[in-house]
């Protein structure tokens, strides 16, 4: 390891130092415009052929390269969507004047991710799907995160209208820790609240070069995490894109009126980039979002301790527990109001024997979502970076991308995310041969605060639930005088509700914002707020020995090291006597050879360590066989794994009916579960106490196997991509419910398990966990340069023992199809695009409900209108176009319309 | 070729189309549960059924002036009700009449009278006493001893605020069958109505309209036991006070009053007792006895006999008067109502706990001996553990003969005995 470093720090400052002589220069420029529309074309790849020398066309088409060596040269033009083309320049005393040609061939598109190293997305040996820029622009989606969405086996949990969740082959969730997104090479999972957050912070739709998806096991090259995939989006870099780009998206939702009237939708994003010079750029990028958030409309009522859907409504069941309500998860059994009046008035006792048959579970008074929710989402990212070329092939980036703004989160509750702070820098040094890139995550929740807890609390604070004068023992009382009175039980309830919720703030009211607005403020579990400040450390650095080891073959190694540093102060972690920092390091290396000309061998493995577990190994060998050209058969076993996420290691969230509670051996003395041994409750529940052992936490890890083919048929005019994947998961990671006595001294039986105190425990499967599914895609390509593409997708999780909370949250089965003309018409000036996508009902798990989730289909489309005098595109679109609204996830929002008009300038 | 383009741009639409239709079917809603269903009643109302029922048209005619018949009709509360047939209402009423109304007079007088002579309150007061809420069939009603105490539809009259969970209460009681409420035997069960129960019984139940120290205080044939109340009340407070329990509202006791009689005879013989313990010859003790006697109940206030009849003693054959029943903790308290007919005939003959047991908890407490005629009680004898001259065999002396049985209050239930039952 030491002699690896040594030689990667040589090889670095050799190329540092190493500036080529320049002996004569020629001066170059030219303009480059597109063959059929005569356009000017910008972000144009101009190199020398021969040569390591190139450049990039501005955004006027504009370029212009120093030619060291004497004329004439070959200049070789690309760029995506257009023919390679050669030119050869014996003179340089007029500019050029170049007619690019563009095409419509499939499959071209180069890929970085799938090998660490660039290679044809047709060549890649594991399964890949990749979007450019051009894709986003022609995309129907007011969200670049949409267009994910269409992609093959790709399952998007939409928690509210600016937080969406991305992951493949299961797990969906608002918090997948499954599944990585790198932005430019960082890790953008908050450190702290253990969701992603490119949504909301990091990229705009301007600033995207690519986004490379990669389903499946990753952890060989992209670390612990990424069990189910990796997402890399990779930002536009200001020597290739130039210029002022901006777009004015307007648009309007909820137009039915169904949740909030109809309310305007503003997203403007803005990216400058310029390059100052052949060795500094830098690019500034901004995007302001504003909008009436959709709302979780979920009123159904829910069996918080058996954690199933009931029916039953506020009116009908006194215990009723609204999904996307909150406040009523404060919950009692009236008994115990009705037992102590019968002590006090012991006249009373017989009849009040009369009503003690069954538990009489009442919950207090809750409020809607749509009551208590700020609905204005907005989101601002500003984004930039300093580029410096210390070298041709060496630069230097300092880079930043920070967020703000309020949106909507859904864990073991719902989450204002207000006015939440993130901050991503990194400095890197990058090469053809290696790279070093350090970065830092700081997280700020901000005033971000929980739903459930903090109208708990608010109703608390309003009026106290316990004591003689409290809120249960108004309605107890109450309730046996109608019972008294000859009341049905349901009249009792609704006469003894009325009582104690006299004088209950109404929303909208001072006497309801003062309390309200104070409570969220306070930290839980006094109030609702989290004060996550949680960070993350990160340094990384690799090295392709390529060139040295060519006749052996093509290796490249590459270590890393993390600190997180966990700091909620007790609202989130067993944090309260201070930060908890956890670090991790790692490192990998991968060999490939070209076996034959038909042939690639790609071997990698990877080591990582957490301090708080042991060290694992990963290999990954993967294999391409080419059956022709552009026609490839690949294999590959991989292998992935993830250390508990931090908070499956350190929660500690009392959400009163339970607690949330990490895994770190330090719980077991914290809730005395060696001398206070907490149940099953499943297995209560059929009246069996089954002690919950706590065994040491381990890593979950999965091997996948799997096969694909990728091709180009019928002239290349059809492109097909095909998988299938069986993969097994050991030491699965899930949750189980268990019941603990709430008094050491009283042990707990099935008589009392329902006052015991109730807690959701990481724990590991011992026995193994299956999954498997498939994929297929067809891209057609018609004449004109319309295309359709069709894909669908299977993952399926099997063997997963009873008692677990896998969340898997995958629909069997998912399909999208899209009808697009990129440009046709007069100049192909006009495009449209029409994505279709159903996916199939599942069940779905997660910490705030669980529940059946129907299929759900939606139609986005856009027509758009080139306006090549003013470099600018009307865009005019929608989302979900026949507003058939929607859940895909139990608890989230209700996703409705969204229609939009945009005008962009300048968008490459 | 323009065919060509014309055709694709008619598959295009087609395929948008297929799309927009196939996709104008509704995403479905979220899946729902359904409900336990609820069964509105159905069938005849309480006040529905009665009047339907020719037998009980007397006691309906009562509901009806009580205006209570809404009330009862109302399907969405629930109730249970004890009602005499008309035979039960003719000894009602004819008792009530001084027997101005003969047994034998036709249904239609037994109306008049209600209508002329009941007023409205005494009616609502009779039937809310003879009405509790939910559904108490005879299978609901414990046999456990004594009975089972449910609240009425009488709330007590209260300085403001009013509870409204502070009421009158009744006692049904139950064998293997509901027996009894109060002391009224049952004579039919568990006629079911769309919105209650109906318990037939055999003559109207009666609200108690005083508590007990009311009853006690104003029997001239119970002026020593009232006197024997403030000796032994003497230095205590509260509800530490026999005074106070007996007056206070919700309590809920059984006392064994000893009439003047019995008190009378412990007199002269403690007086006789001690003069012979003075070396006084018996001709001196009697006159003394036969003196402290002629004093009356003031004996008890009079400072030359407080050593004779300490507090402390009298307080203790008092408490041995209180029936009491054990709570958890080996706590015992003065809260059973026995009626005559809740005591089991039993051979040996059972007992029952007092309020002695409160401060020493193994006493056996007094031996309970009630014989039955029919569904009544005609004979019920108590006996003590101690004897008179003490020092006998436990439970061997002469038996309290219950005099005066079920003088009903609304915070007990009264029993007169002709004797003085001994702790010790």
């Amino acid at each position: 390891m030491r002699k690896i470093a040594c030689h990667l720090i040589a090889v670095l400052i050799m190329n540092l130092f190493a500036i080529a002589g320049f002996s004569q220069n020629t001066p170059i420029s030219g303009t480059i415009v597109n063959s059929v529309s005569n356009e000017s074309v910008a972000a144009v790849s101009i190199t020398i052929k021969g040569s390591p020398d190139g450049t990039f066309t501005d955004d006027k088409g504009n370029f212009r390269i120093t030619v060291k060596n004497n004329l004439p040269v070959t200049l070789l033009i690309s760029s995506v969507g257009y023919e390679l083309q050669e030119v050869v320049v014996s003179s340089a005393e007029r500019p050029l004047s170049i007619q690019f040609v563009p095409t419509n061939s499939l499959g071209q598109e180069v890929v970085v991710s799938a090998s660490r190293v660039p290679q044809k997305i047709m060549e890649s040996p594991v399964s890949i799907e990749r979007i450019n820029a051009a894709a986003i622009r022609n995309a129907p989606s007011a969200n670049f995160y949409d267009v994910v969405a269409t992609l093959k086996g790709v399952d998007v949990t939409t928690s509210s209208l600016t937080f969406k969740t991305p992951t493949t082959r299961g797990f969906g969730g608002s918090g997948n820790v499954r599944f990585n997104q790198l932005v430019d090479g960082m890790d953008n999972q908050a450190p702290g609240l253990n969701f992603s957050v490119g949504a909301i912070i990091g990229l705009n739709e301007l600033d995207i070069d690519n986004i490379e998806l990669l389903s499946g096991a990753s952890s060989a090259l992209y670390g612990p995490g990424g069990m189910n995939g990796t997402m890399l989006m990779t930002s536009k870099n200001p020597f290739k894109y130039q210029g002022l780009s901006y777009i004015v998206k307007t648009g309007i939702n909820h137009t039915d009126g169904k949740q909030r009237p109809a309310s305007p939708y503003f997203n403007w994003s803005l990216r400058w980039g310029k390059k100052v010079s052949e060795k500094f750029a830098f690019k500034v990028t901004a995007e302001l979002i504003q909008a009436k958030d959709w709302i979780g409309m979920d009123y159904r009522n829910y069996d918080r301790s058996n954690g199933v859907l009931k029916g039953g409504t506020r009116a009908t069941d006194p215990n009723y527990d609204g999904v996307n309500v909150y406040g009523d998860e404060t919950t009692a059994d009236l008994r115990q109001v009705l037992t102590g009046i019968a002590y006090q008035a012991p006249f009373l006792a017989p009849f009040i024997s009369t009503l003690m048959t069954n538990p009489i579970n009442v919950s207090r008074t809750g409020y809607t979502e749509q009551q208590i929710l700020n609905p204005n989402t907005v989101n601002f990212k500003l984004g930039g970076s300093l580029h410096y070329k210390i070298t041709p092939g060496t630069e230097a980036i300092l880079a930043g991308y920070w967020g703000t703004g309020n949106t909507v989160y859904t864990g073991a509750s719902r989450y204002s995310i207000k006015e939440f702070k993130m901050g991503q820098y990194k400095l890197e040094l990058n090469n053809k041969n290696w790279l070093l890139r350090a970065f830092t995550t700081q997280e700020n929740a901000g005033e971000t605060f929980n739903l459930g807890a903090t109208t708990q609390n608010f109703n608390e604070t309003w009026k106290a639930s316990g004591g003689s004068t409290g809120w249960f023992a108004q309605y107890g009382q109450t309730f046996l005088g109608a019972r008294l009175n000859g009341a049905s039980e349901a009249d009792a309830h609704a006469a003894a509700r009325a009582f104690a919720d006299i004088g209950r703030p109404v929303v909208g009211t001072k006497a309801f914002n003062d309390i309200y607005e104070r409570i969220r403020k306070l930290p839980v579990p006094q109030g609702g707020a989290l004060l996550d400040r949680s960070d993350l450390y990160s340094v990384e650095g690799n090295y392709n020995f390529s060139s040295l080891t060519k006749s052996f073959a093509d290796i490249i190694v590459g270590a890393n090291y993390k600190k997180y540093v966990l700091n909620s102060q007790g609202t989130l972690f067993a944090d309260t006597a201070g930060t908890i920092s956890i670090t991790e390091y790692g490192a990998f290396i991968q060999a490939s050879k070209d076996i034959s000309s038909h042939f690639k061998l790609t071997a990698s493995g990877r080591y990582d360590k957490n301090e708080n577990f042991k060290g694992r190994f990963t290999p990954r060998i993967t294999a391409v066989v080419k059956l022709g050209e552009n026609n490839n058969i690949r294999f590959s076993y991989q292998t992935a794994y993830r250390f508990p996420s931090t908070q499956m290691q350190w929660i500690n969230l009392d959400l009163v009916s339970y607690k949330l509670i990490g895994g770190n051996e330090a719980f077991r003395q914290i809730y005395g579960f060696d001398t206070n041994f907490a149940y099953d409750r499943d297995s209560i529940g059929i009246g069996k106490m089954v002690r919950q052992e706590f065994p040491t936490l381990k890593p979950e890890a999965i091997s996948s196997f799997e096969a694909g083919y990728k091709g180009l048929l019928i002239d290349s005019k059809l492109l097909v991509d095909i998988y299938g994947y069986y993969g097994q998961y050991t030491d699965f990671l899930a949750r189980r419910i268990v019941v603990q006595s709430k008094d050491p001294a009283v042990p707990l039986t099935p008589a009392n398990a329902s006052t015991g105190q109730i807690y959701s425990v990481p724990i590991n499967s011992t026995t193994k966990v299956k999954t498997y599914g498939f994929g297929i895609g067809i891209d057609y390509r018609l004449p004109l340069n319309f295309s359709i593409s069709v894909n669908a997708a299977s993952d399926n999780l099997t063997d997963v023992p009873t008692n677990f909370i896998a969340s898997f949250n995958s629909p069997k089965y998912k399909v999208n199809a899209t009808f697009a003309n990129s440009g046709f018409g007069k100049n192909k000036r006009i495009g449209f695009s029409v994505a279709y996508r159903w996916q199939d009902a599942f069940y779905f798990q997660g910490d705030l409900a669980n529940g059946n989730l129907p299929a759900v289909q939606t139609v986005d489309a856009q027509v758009s209108l080139k306006l090549p005098k003013t470099k600018s595109v009307l865009k005019l679109g929608a989302n979900n176009l026949l507003n058939q609204y929607y859940y895909n996830a139990i608890g989230n929002s209700q996703i409705g319309g969204l229609y939009y008009l945009s005008f962009g300038y300048n968008i490459y | 070729m323009i065919h060509l383009i014309n055709k694709f741009k008619i598959a295009g639409l087609a395929v948008l189309s297929v799309v927009v239709i196939g996709t104008s079917s509704c995403n479905k809603d979220l899946e729902q549960f359904p409900e336990q269903p609820v069964t509105p009643s159905s069938g005849l109302t309480l006040g529905e059924t009665l009047a339907a029922s020719p037998t009980d048209s007397l006691y309906y005619r009562l509901i009806v002036k009580s205006g209570m018949l809404p009330v009862i009709n109302n399907k969405a509360s629930t109730y249970t009700m004890f009602v005499p047939d008309n035979n039960g209402m003719k000894i009602f009423i004819n008792a009530i009449s001084g027997g101005a109304v003969p047994l034998a007079a036709p249904d239609e007088v037994f109306s008049g009278f209600i209508t002329a002579n009941i007023p409205v309150a005494s009616a609502a007061g009779i039937v809310s006493y003879n009405t509790i809420s939910q559904k108490i069939t005879s299978a609901t009603v414990p046999s456990s001893f004594p009975n089972f105490q449910l609240p009425t539809q009488i709330i007590l009259p209260q300085a403001p605020p009013v509870n409204p969970l502070i009421r009158l209460t009744t006692f049904p009681s139950a064998g293997t069958q509901l027996n009894y409420v109060n002391n009224i035997p049952v004579t039919a069960i568990d006629e079911m109505a769309a919105n209650g129960v109906i318990h037939h019984v055999f003559t109207v139940v009666a609200p108690p309209t005083n508590v007990l120290a009311g009853l006690i205080y104003a029997d001239p044939n119970l002026s020593y036991f009232t006197a024997a109340v403030a000796r032994g009340d003497s230095g205590q407070t509260g509800l530490r006070k026999f005074d106070s329990l007996f007056k206070y509202g919700v309590t809920n006791m059984t006392v064994l009053a000893p009439n003047n009689a019995a008190f009378q005879s412990l007199i002269y013989g403690t007086a006789y007792g001690f003069a012979l313990s003075q070396g006084a010859p018996p001709a001196v003790a009697n006159a003394q006895a036969t003196g402290a006697v002629a004093l009356g109940p003031a004996i008890f206030s009079s400072p030359d006999f407080f050593g004779l009849l300490p507090a402390s003693s009298v307080r203790g054959i008092l408490a041995y008067h209180i029936l009491a029943s054990e709570k958890a903790g080996g706590n015992y308290l003065p809260d059973i109502r026995v009626f005559s007919v809740n005591f089991k005939m039993s051979s040996p003959p059972g007992f029952v706990k007092t309020l002695v047991n409160s401060s020493f908890g193994p006493h056996p407490g007094i031996m309970v001996n009630p014989t039955f005629t029919g569904p009544v009680v005609s004979s019920l004898k108590f006996t003590g553990l101690g004897t008179f001259p003490p020092g006998g065999t436990p439970y061997s002396g002469p038996a309290a003969t219950a005099v005066s049985l079920d003088k009903h209050a609304v915070n007990g239930v009264l029993h007169i005995i002709d004797k003085v039952l001994l702790p010790q």
